[in-house]
């Protein structure tokens, strides 16, 4: 194959503006970065607003029917809000940390982080790019898998392939509660310990919902404290007599 | 009738001529996919070859191919067949032919070639030259950090 026959500068120029519009418009946010890095011509196209317009109303639609289109470039706009939910999730990930104790975590403390992911109103993309990373803590990744279910509505097979795609479909959270027992002719009962210990893949697709309703309820009626853990089932301390492992 | 008049057109041939000479016959219904060879149809009825003179009897061939077999599987796996100078020549062809599927298939091959990619390798891949000043360019890498770090090896 002759290299000579494809002369680069003459191959774009002689393509109409929209083919290689097209091809920019097709790039994600990074790639379309790169490709604007690479000469005069191209950084013209790839950072034209238009563009960035449509990036931004693919990642975020309910964003911009708020926004004043002349108070910043879209462009701008897209960068500022990436790095704003980036650094978001950031402070999750710290807040999470500091309140752990032996890699668990009080729902309290759960509810709090999930608020502040639903407070900034992150988009499906931003919960993948910022929330399910395998190299952050599971307890992170599990919130992300809660906000899609519960606030997105994404669940299901759909949500299985994207947590497979990025390697965390197998992490597996371990969500132990404790309820009140039961009086029974004036006395009262043993307090009884419940448990699920589940895969992220399992939480995407279960039918009752029941673990993330225990998430979701905390510390209400009888239900007197809600843990979840990194950890294995292996380690739950047998320190009360009635435990029952829920199928 | 439709049924008819189509069953009476897909049975004509028509003959396609390359830039290197080739030639090509084709059913009449896979040459109309190409819009402007049905333009040049529509101007002169009784046509019986028509001059392709901007491209090569190779990509004629993979143009008239794709046409015939184009699905999603089959689209799946055409792009990856083709070096990027075909890629080119082929979206130019396409371009020229006015093959809207074909373009945005050839369109999207090309995009994802330079897929996590660094400036450096897309500029290699593309061909292009860089005329930025190194005062543009180390801008450029500072703003645009994202497009420099954690990128594929070239």
């Amino acid at each position: 194959m002759c290299k000579d026959q494809v002369d680069s500068i003459s191959f774009f120029s002689s393509l109409p503006e929209d083919i290689t519009f097209k091809i920019a418009s097709l790039l994600q946010d990074r790639d379309l970065c790169a490709l604007g890095s690479c000469s005069k011509f191209w950084r013209q196209l790839c950072f034209s607003d238009s563009i960035w317009h449509s990036l931004v109303t693919n990642r975020w639609p309910l964003l911009h029917s708020s926004l004043s289109p002349y108070v910043k470039t879209w462009r701008r706009l897209y960068f500022e809000r990436h790095i704003e939910l980036g650094i978001r999730a950031g402070s999750v990930e710290r807040f999470m940390k500091a309140c752990s104790r032996n890699e668990s975590l009080e729902v309290g403390d759960y509810l709090q982080a999930f608020e502040t992911i639903n407070g900034a109103m992150f988009g499906y993309e931003d919960i993948q790019r910022f929330l399910f990373k395998p190299q952050m803590n599971v307890l992170l990744n599990l919130v992300g898998v809660h906000y899609c279910i519960a606030i997105l509505g994404i669940r299901g097979d759909d949500l299985v392939d994207v947590l497979r795609t990025c390697q965390i479909s197998n992490r597996h959270v371990c969500v132990k509660w404790w309820k009140l027992g039961r009086w029974v002719y004036g006395y009262r009962g043993r307090d009884e310990l419940l448990f699920r210990w589940v895969s992220l893949g399992d939480l995407a697709t279960e039918e009752d919902g029941s673990v993330l309703g225990v998430l979701r309820r905390g510390t209400i009626h009888e239900v007197l404290r809600v843990q979840i853990s990194a950890v294995g089932h292996k380690s739950i301390p047998w320190s009360y007599q009635v435990t029952q492992r829920l199928e | 009738m439709a049924e008819e008049k189509s069953q009476a057109s897909s049975s004509k041939m028509l003959t396609l001529k390359a830039s290197d000479g080739v030639l090509f016959e084709v059913e009449l219904n896979i040459a109309k996919e190409m819009k402007t060879v049905q333009a040049y149809i529509d101007d002169c009825e009784d046509i019986e070859t028509i001059p392709i003179p901007n491209v090569l009897g190779k990509h004629l061939a993979i143009v008239i191919e794709y046409i015939k077999k184009t699905n999603e599987e089959y689209d799946a796996e055409f792009e990856k067949q083709w070096n990027m100078d075909d890629l080119q020549l082929l979206l130019l062809a396409a371009n020229y032919l006015n093959i809207s599927g074909l373009q945005e298939c050839l369109c999207k091959a090309i995009a994802k070639r330079i897929e996590n990619k660094s400036p450096e390798y897309v500029r290699k891949v593309f061909n292009i030259e860089n005329d930025h000043s190194p005062e543009e360019e180390a801008k450029l890498r500072k703003e645009y950090k994202w497009a420099f770090e954690g990128v594929d090896k070239d």
